[in-house]
């Protein structure tokens, strides 16, 4: 066929077609008494291709790769099959969706039938759902994984032996080839398991990462550093990159007693001191003992004029961000690294008696900030509640110069506070007259969800009475309406009953629909998230 | 008959069609829903309260909506509701469904009363001949003009064919149309697609072309073939076989057709659907074609995987694959038990046999096995306990890889001559249907 190949390929009229009778297929068109060139070699091309079709032979089998291993947990349903199937097929805006269904399944002990292991392999590149979608793989799932270099995320998510022993070839191999974003969490985990071992990975390495990555991967010891760290955070600290510096700073800062706390401490000191209540007589202690208000000092605050070299040597930026003075700047950066623990010892205050006294300063923007992101920074519970009691109790119509970023930063206070404190805030936003001037999706974002049945249950009194007394055009009702489709996904499955109650009537309007329809597709999520649980849980 | 979630999705006509279904597919949005031996059936409150009805034996359904896509939404979320709830209890069917079927049956009954008094109709046997030896002219005329085309090609050379433009393969194609020569037509029309599709493309452009040649070489000698044969090259030509000449006289073979697989293709505005069907008494394999117009439905639902019980009327051949479904008695959702499956020299040997009949053989259905994938040679591998091995075509199978885990199974599928097309699989004693293709 390769010679009648080339013939064909040049043409015949260049090239007259041999006579050879040596290929089958010449002898039976010579048969067929074809005279024209062209047809001669059309017919014996035609003939030749089905010789070698008929005659084609098995190709030989490679070396084949073990079977899985039996699964050792159970597939879930068909019905719980096709609402997964759904899920895996819908946009990235329905990923929190995906992720539920795979904690149910999860909590119910169940995996994905292999039907949908490829779609689920193909999610797309997202942390949380592909940690998610991970754990309910299965046995079967992993080993279909080996076979993409696009799926080694379902394989590689560093498991490290529980117990001391060296980490396994594949860990190795994850931290000499991997991406960054598996290096990271490798790091972590040995982290965990031995530091010291974590430790010296990170500076073999160190001096040949990028500053983005070692950022990432001194995530490892910043989360949680102790006193072992500090040489590797010291080294950090004189790093190039002002990101690893700044990391490497307030993961210093969080370790009791080391150098740099105490300096900090020092300087804090420097700058705020704590003057007791004047004595007043007996009338004016009677007056607060009816007033119900404690004895609370004042705070001083006292700025240097210039920012000396060993504090910019320890990470403090000289220059300010826009809207704040720079003395100011220095007060913010060094009470952020200062637990809020040493506030309450030196005064004997409460967080909250501290944040109001901060609050009768002429520096009051400055130190509040700073004593929220000391209470984000230390997790420092009732610091955390006492600022954002603060913010929700004197947040200004607008944000004035220099004053506090609110809109920012009381979703962070929230998000970091125990969710029962945070549910309880908002439940009291959402009681109180003012709903309307808040960003209350933002605020409701930050809590931890699912909510519990006491907040869910408030904010459906909250929403339905809106929705049946307000003016649907108004703004308070906008921001009402704004809010369904966090409720949809964060509603617990004791309120599913009390969502799912018919729409006023007033809806019905045409001037309307828009609400809705909202309210529609918020029922459906929440209609889909009652059919999970009944597919997966049976309940 | 009860389908799977998966083969419901696949009768969706789209992917939006499917996802307004599955909304449809709870409880709250239906009432009097109902289910006997011979329907399923609901009233589903829109914009105003629609009437569904599916009719289970001929696997047919109807929506009172105004909805131009079949099947609606209403129909995939009835289906649904039946298949994930137990919502839909057994009952009586009310009037609107049992007027629905008894009209459906006397339209059946009409229909073949119709098909019966055409062939009875006395045929005007002198125009018919006129009108027929007209054709063979103008199809004769045709062929040759095509012959001096093909030759043509070769004198001047294959390697010049990269600078023509489609035009040149389309003028080509519509004279062979002019010619009532639509086989011929589709075949030149597809030689298009293999210029520069490669590095062998030369290769596979002169093997159609010389496939072809030997159509063309064998019309010209009709009258010496077996009239088999004869049938395939007219086929081939462009002559199609009148259905109701097929049932009439047409091979038929009654037995429990399990639909292998299906695929659907676009060929302009035409939708053709292919399912491959296996007897599962006979061994028979058949390949049943389906067209149907843009959005419009195709006649008869066949769901991969199914069992129906049914007869088969096929089209006369020398290597008879082709037919159509002239009786449909039952339908069972899945196929559990064991299929008889060949090794892979069986499966070359089969197909060099069936070329030797039938030389312009394009693919054979076929059930391998016990093979186990090979995932990472390229293409994928079939391969059997011989050490023999199979290429397969088409994109990655990772469902199917997934299904089989790596052990051995019973492989459906479609052979071309280089490589097996999967259609589904043996898995833990159920057959599985990779999926539709469309």
């Amino acid at each position: 066929m390769q010679h009648l190949v080339e013939q064909a390929i040049v043409g015949t009229a260049r090239l007259p077609t041999s006579q050879s009778a040596d290929h089958p297929a010449i002898a039976l068109v010579d048969r067929a008494a074809a005279t024209a060139a062209e047809r001669r070699l059309l017919l014996a091309a035609g003939v030749a291709s089905i010789y070698e079709t008929a005659g084609r032979l098995a190709t030989t089998a490679p070396e084949l790769p073990e079977p899985a291993a039996p699964q050792s947990q159970v597939e879930c349903n068909s019905s719980a099959a096709a609402l997964m199937d759904d899920l895996l097929g819908r946009a990235i805006v329905d990923q929190p969706l995906l992720v539920e269904a795979c904690e149910l399944l999860l909590e119910a002990r169940q995996i994905l039938p292999p039907a949908l292991l490829f779609r689920a392999l193909e999610i797309p590149n997202r942390k949380e759902l592909r940690a998610a979608v991970r754990r309910v793989l299965g046995e079967r799932g992993r080993w279909l994984a080996q076979f993409n270099d696009n799926w080694q995320w379902a394989r590689h998510h560093a498991e490290v032996a529980e117990t001391a022993e060296p980490p396994s070839a594949e860990a190795e191999t994850v931290w000499q080839e991997g991406e960054l974003p598996a290096r990271a969490e490798l790091l972590g985990k040995i982290r965990q398991q031995d530091a010291a071992r974590a430790r010296r990975w990170l500076a073999d390495v160190w001096n040949t990462e990028k500053a983005d990555a070692r950022v990432a991967l001194l995530a490892a010891f910043t989360a949680m550093p102790t006193a072992d760290d500090i040489p590797l955070l010291e080294l950090a600290l004189k790093d190039r990159s002002a990101a690893v510096r700044s990391a490497a700073t307030v993961a210093l800062a969080t370790i009791k007693d080391s150098p740099l706390s105490a300096r900090m401490v020092e300087r804090a000191g420097s700058m705020l001191a704590y003057q007791e209540p004047a004595k007043g007589g007996v009338g004016l202690a009677l007056k607060r003992m009816v007033r119900g208000k404690a004895s609370v000092g004042s705070l001083v605050v006292a700025l240097p004029a210039e920012l000396p070299q060993d504090w910019r040597l320890d990470g403090i930026e000289a220059k300010p961000p826009q809207g704040r003075g720079e003395r100011a700047h220095w007060l913010v950066q060094v009470v952020s690294l200062v637990s809020p623990e040493h506030w309450n010892q030196r005064t004997s205050l409460s967080a909250a008696e501290v944040v109001e006294a901060a609050s009768q300063t002429e520096h009051s923007a400055a130190l509040i900030e700073a004593f929220a992101n000391a209470a984000l920074t230390f997790h420092a519970t009732d610091w955390l509640t006492a600022v954002c009691d603060h913010g929700l109790a004197h947040v200004p119509a607008k944000r004035e110069p220099g004053g506090i970023d609110w809109v920012n930063l009381l979703p962070r206070l929230l998000s970091a506070m125990p969710a029962a404190d945070a549910e309880q805030r908002l439940a009291r936003l959402l009681a109180g007259p003012a709903t309307h001037a808040w960003d209350l999706p933002t605020l409701l974002q930050a809590i931890a969800t699912p909510w519990s049945e006491a907040f869910g249950h408030n904010y459906l009194r909250w929403f339905w009475k809106l929705a049946k007394n307000v003016d649907v055009r108004s703004s308070e009702a906008q921001r009402a309406w704004s809010t369904l489709p966090q409720a949809a996904l964060a509603l617990p499955p004791a309120c599913f009953a009390a969502a799912l109650s018919e729409p006023p009537a007033a809806l019905e309007e045409s001037s309307h629909r828009y609400w809705l329809n909202e309210l529609t597709k918020c029922q459906e999520t929440l209609r889909l998230r009652k059919r999970l649980r009944e597919a997966i849980s049976g309940s | 008959m009860e389908l799977s979630l998966e083969q419901i999705s696949a009768l969706a006509p789209d992917a939006s069609s499917l996802a307004a279904g599955k909304k449809l597919g709870s409880p709250k949005d239906w009432r009097s829903c109902g289910q006997s031996e011979l329907a399923l059936w609901g009233e589903c409150q829109g914009s105003a309260l629609y009437q569904v009805k599916v009719d289970l034996g001929a696997f047919a359904y109807n929506c009172s909506c105004p909805s131009r896509k079949l099947p609606c939404k209403h129909v995939l979320g009835l289906l649904l509701l039946s298949a994930s709830t137990s919502h839909v209890a057994a009952a009586a069917a009310p009037e609107w469904v049992a007027a629905w079927l008894a009209k459906r049956a006397e339209t059946a009954q009409k229909k073949e009363e119709k098909q019966q008094a055409a062939q009875d109709k006395p045929v005007d046997a002198a125009a018919q001949a006129k009108r027929a030896a007209r054709r063979e002219s103008s199809v004769h005329d045709g062929v040759a003009q095509l012959d001096l085309w093909m030759n043509d090609l070769v004198r001047a050379g294959l390697a010049g064919l990269e600078r023509k433009p489609l035009a040149f393969w389309q003028e080509q194609a519509k004279r062979l149309v002019d010619a009532q020569a639509k086989g011929l037509a589709r075949r030149v029309e597809r030689l298009s697609e293999l210029v520069s599709s490669g590095r062998d493309w030369p290769a596979r452009m002169l093997a159609e072309l010389g496939r072809l040649a030997l159509a063309t070489e064998a019309f010209q000698h009709l009258d010496a073939l077996d009239p088999a044969l004869q049938a395939d090259v007219r086929q081939i030509i462009g002559w199609t076989v009148d259905s109701a000449d097929v049932q009439a006289r047409g091979d038929i073979t009654s037995d429990r057709w399990l639909a292998l697989g299906q695929s659907v293709q676009e060929e302009e505005r035409l939708r053709v659907e292919r399912n491959w069907l296996l007897g599962l008494s006979t061994g028979r394999a058949a390949l049943v074609l389906q067209f149907a117009f843009g959005k419009q439905p195709f006649e008869t639902a066949i769901l991969p995987g199914t069992v129906i019980d049914g007869d088969l009327a096929f089209y006369p051949s020398a290597l008879a694959q082709r037919a159509q479904i002239v009786a449909r008695r039952a339908c069972e959702q899945r196929f559990s038990g064991q299929l008889a499956a060949i090794s892979i020299d069986e499966l070359l040997s089969g197909f060099a046999a069936a070329l030797a009949v039938q030389p312009w053989l394009e693919s054979l259905p076929a059930v391998i096995g016990p093979v186990r994938i090979a995932p990472q040679s390229t293409p994928w591998l079939a391969c059997d306990n011989s050490g023999a091995a199979a290429p397969l075509a088409g994109s990655p199978h990772w469902t199917l890889l997934a299904l089989c885990a790596g052990k051995p199974v019973e492989l459906a599928g479609v052979w071309d001559g280089a490589a097996l097309t999967p259609l589904g699989a043996m898995i833990d004693g159920n057959y599985v249907a990779i999926g539709s293709k469309r």
